[in-house]
């Protein structure tokens, strides 16, 4: 039988399509990267298709794609060398939810939105931590590429947050990672041998992860956030010291934009909140008076302008900045070098990303945002580009790749980097850690039949 | 006994020429120094056991190297003579885990002690294998007194990357457990490469551990058999000015899952932390529920202190309630409060510094039963209960340790507290938990228990990074 016709037999005509009009759809994203050609797209529903989709793609030594929203912007679930394109929006279950040791139990397909109304309306005092990202966003694929959301100031980046999961290895065995391995119960990482990381920030290239049990906090009663403005870029690290020390935030961001002209100097936009409004009060006062300790370097916002950046910013998850200014072109293209940089470098970075904004004649948008209680910085830097217009992308790429080199250059590390800026990083890499992720991979995937091409030399 | 029963134990790692002893005693020599390599039994003796339960175990070999080139050279040398290679940080899991299972070189870490590198603005310490809880806390406090690192509950001299490795938890568990702070390490792999992993492995930055592919979890919670930690970077906190504990009683093990889960809803906590112990005698069947709370300020202490103090309202019943202590008593301030806490306060009730305690990780509602049905295990053993639990990060697990005292000269005394071992253990996973930092039986009954596609996983790991089989064997085996 052929590939085609082995799919449908495993998932049905209805979820596997070789026709143009729907690999068209898997074969790009809305970021700058080229098309690349999907050869199947296949939506299974079950564990069980996952492993023989996989079992399948290894007799015949056909690439598999695993892809959740498929929103990095970069371009990781759209295949480097064709084959099949696994879709896991049919999985979609919320198995289930522990209220006492805070936990969600899904399957890969859940949005970020459907997690998030779940919560909304069975359990209104608890949440996740929710990327800047569209609510089609999935849990899982978050997770793997350690993205970071709205608590990821107090609580940790999310593949932090990721108590176990259920992973198809590349040989299409099913294995359980973290507790559950062990026990009925999601709860815990620990006390065991971590294999979770040999799942995290591969880029599919491991194996798939069909299940997750994820962290759920305490959710606030009150929020609110702050806008300050600066002009003085080489204060940057200090006054992050300072407001990360007071130890009462749920997330910072920082924004710095050509347009509109008010958001021209560097804003910081830390997230607060309360269980009661005494508490949120007291937040909000200890943050204005650190502020005035810095005598009119740094200055609260107020006004339209803080209404603004309230309507934008608040909401969960935001409008982001990304919404905010992606069409500016129109066109619908937008791509950004997520650099994840040490705090003292944010002043470097920033002046060298308006500068290669400039040279390739765009408006410099920078988005930041701060990770973990203030150990390191996501910078993340943006161009929006027309899609239809060839040389706009093409001149838009030149830029994110001479983004991606000033990063690295600046002792930065690349998030979600496309295939050319995983290059790079590779090639910057020590041998014997390149050695080492070779190895894994190897040992994992012996066919290398999983999204081949990524984090390769 | 210690001669013929440390000759008993080389010849059972294959070692049965007199000549190879010596060989491989002058090749440590010849990579580390002779003050710093040893075969004498008065030496081995302190590797060959620890402060816990089990039984001592031979050593051949003793070496303490001072720079990763030594402990590469270490490895490759014990990948010739195909003899076993235990890493051993401060030797104070109780649990025996760097008593070597087939004798062979304990390599202590302590030599490598420097402190490399504090990068203020990102909030990250990076330092060698060696540097105790003790002289991070010292140094932090001497030049970075804005800075602390989350503290474990344990003596000054555990490493930080012991703890780390042995996913240990610490003052501020609230923003996870120690592997949950990691920016990246340096590992000497089992076949001798030397290799940095996170960002220091692409830039000359130990900033953090992502966004590249996770090789950290290759070395964390291994027990050694995957390579040797050489470095690390640990993230570092704001110290605060104050702090301050709140403490609350009950008398029913059943309301603990609620109270934990309203304190922890508070989002008011550093740190929660439970404990129960029938000596002395008014101690008896109450549960003390303790609070760390910190600020910068005597005004963000009173607001914390008065929405805990809120607390007790919205737990149990009239029948069943939660109480706020008033005063909370010196000895827990100076247990709980102290840098580093004093952890050794409870330890030798019975004398003879016997010591041991299982850790199991439960979900919070498992809880009361693990209380009840570990008094009754206390007791059918002849011994006494008390526990002293961790709240891990946002309410997410409860770490319930059982303790066990005994008298290290009385065998059977020692006896009973490791059938007492035993038996929490098998509790602990009956419960659904998981027993942190397992001894060898433990191991043997999570293996036991876990899903055979992941055990097989576990071994290809083990067999890819340590073809040989020389890291600390007999842990995590099938």
């Amino acid at each position: 039988m052929d590939v085609y016709g082995s799919l449908v037999e495993i998932v049905g005509e209805g979820f596997v399509s070789n026709q143009e009009e729907e690999l068209y759809i898997y074969s790009r994203d809305s970021g700058a990267q080229q098309p690349r050609r999907a050869d199947y797209v296949v939506v299974p529903k079950t564990v069980e298709e996952v492993q023989r989709i996989v079992v399948l793609a290894n007799r015949e030594n056909i690439p598999v794609t695993p892809m959740g929203g498929g929103l990095t912007l970069s371009g990781l679930a759209v295949p480097l060398h064709g084959g099949i394109v696994l879709d896991m929006k049919r999985m979609d279950r919320i198995i289930e939810v522990n209220e006492k040791s805070r936990y969600a139990v899904m399957e890969a397909g859940v949005t970020q939105g459907a997690l998030h109304s779940h919560l909304e309306k069975n359990y209104p005092h608890l949440e996740h931590s929710m990327p800047d990202a569209p609510p089609m966003a999935t849990i899982v694929g978050n997770v793997v590429i350690q993205g970071h959301g709205h608590l990821s100031v107090s609580c940790g980046i999310n593949s932090q947050m990721v108590n176990g999961m259920e992973v198809v290895l590349p040989t299409g065995e099913v294995c359980k990672l973290g507790s559950c391995a062990v026990s009925p119960y999601w709860f815990s990482r620990d006390p065991l041998p971590d294999l979770m990381g040999l799942f995290i920030g591969w880029l599919g290239t491991t194996g798939i992860v069909t299940k997750v049990s994820l962290q759920l906090f305490p959710k606030p009663k009150f929020r609110d956030l702050l806008t300050f403005t600066s002009d003085d870029l080489d204060l940057l690290p200090d006054f992050i010291f300072d407001i990360t020390q007071l130890n009462l935030m749920d997330n910072l961001f920082i924004i710095s934009q050509e347009w509109p002209p008010w958001a021209q100097g560097i804003l910081y936009v830390p997230i607060v909140s309360g269980q009661d409004e005494e508490e949120f009060e007291l937040k909000i006062r200890l943050h204005k008076e650190l502020v005035r300790k810095y005598e009119g370097k740094v200055t609260l916002v107020e006004g339209k302008h803080a209404e603004r950046m309230r309507a934008a910013r608040l909401p969960v998850p935001p409008v982001t900045l990304g919404v905010m200014a992606a069409d500016a072109k129109q066109g619908g293209g937008f791509e950004y070098t997520g650099g994840i940089v040490p705090i003292e470098k944010v002043p470097e970075v920033s002046s060298r990303s308006v500068e290669i904004a400039h040279k390739y004649g765009q408006p410099y948008l920078l988005g930041y945002q701060l990770l973990t209680g203030g150990h390191s910085m996501m910078c993340g830097l943006a161009y929006c580009l027309n899609r239809a217009d060839g040389g706009d992308v093409e001149k838009i790429r030149n830029a994110l790749d001479d983004t991606s080199k000033m990063i690295l250059d600046a002792g930065g590390v690349l998030w979600k980097a496309e295939a050319p800026a995983q290059r790079l990083m590779v090639q910057k890499m020590d041998p014997n850690t390149v050695e080492l992720m070779k190895r894994v991979m190897k040992a994992l995937d012996p066919n290398a039949i999983m999204n081949p091409g990524n984090w390769s030399e | 006994m210690p001669a013929l029963f440390f000759r008993y134990k080389i010849n059972q790692c294959g070692a049965q020429e007199m000549g190879r002893e010596t060989v491989l005693y002058n090749s440590l020599v010849d990579i580390v120094g002779e003050e710093f390599v040893s075969n004498e039994p008065e030496d081995l003796y302190l590797y060959s056991c620890d402060g816990g339960t089990t039984e001592p175990r031979g050593v051949d070999y003793v070496v303490l190297p001072r720079t990763v080139e030594e402990v590469q050279k270490i490895v490759i040398l014990a990948n010739k003579e195909k003899i076993p290679l235990t890493p051993m940080g401060g030797g104070l899991t109780l649990n025996g885990l760097v008593i070597p299972v087939h004798g062979g070189i304990v390599m202590d870490m302590k030599r490598m002690d420097r402190i490399i590198e504090v990068n203020e603005s990102s909030r990250y310490v990076v330092l060698e294998a060696g540097v105790s809880q003790g002289a991070l806390l010292s140094y932090l406090k001497k030049h970075h007194p804005d800075l602390q690192h989350s503290l474990p509950e344990a003596p000054s001299i555990a490493t930080v990357v012991g703890n780390i490795l042995i996913r240990g938890h610490g003052s501020l568990s609230q923003c996870g457990d120690h592997s949950n702070m990691l920016n990246g390490i340096e590992v000497v792999l089992p076949t001798g490469e030397i290799c940095p992993v996170g960002s220091c492995s692409a830039s000359p930055h130990w900033f953090s551990k992502g966004p590249l592919p996770d090789l950290t979890g290759l070395f964390i919670g291994w027990f050694g058999t995957t390579g040797i930690v050489t470095k690390a970077s640990l993230r570092l906190y704001p110290r605060p000015a104050k702090r301050d504990m709140v403490l609350f009683v009950t008398q029913n093990p059943d309301l603990i899952p609620e109270l934990v889960s309203r304190l922890v809803q508070t989002r008011m906590a550093d740190n929660i932390g439970m404990m129960e112990q029938e000596k002395p005698e008014y101690m008896k069947g109450y549960q003390f529920t303790g609070v760390i709370i910190s600020g910068d300020t005597e005004e963000e202490m009173d607001y914390k202190r008065s929405v805990l103090a809120r607390v007790p309202e919205t737990c149990g019943d009239s029948e069943n309630r939660v109480t706020l202590l008033g005063e909370v008593p010196p000895s827990s301030k100076e247990r709980f409060l102290e840098e580093p806490p004093f952890a050794a306060v409870a330890a030798d009730f019975r004398k003879g510094g016997g010591f041991q305690y299982c850790g199991i990780m439960m979900p919070v509602e498992k809880v009361p039963e693990a209380w009840r049905r570990g008094i009754a295990i206390a007791h059918d053993n002849g011994m006494l209960f008390q526990c002293a639990n961790q709240v891990m990060s946002a309410g997410h697990e409860v770490m319930f340790g059982f303790n066990y005292s005994f008298n290290r000269a009385d065998e059977e005394d020692a006896e009973r507290a490791r059938k007492a071992m035993a038996d929490t253990n098998k509790l602990g996973l009956e419960l659904g938990g998981i027993p942190w930092k397992a001894d060898l039986q433990a191991q043997k009954q999570i293996v036991e228990k876990m899903d055979p596609r992941t055990r097989a996983l576990m071994q290809k790991v083990k067999t890819l990074l340590d073809p040989n089989g020389i890291m600390n064997p007999g842990n995590w085996e099938d």
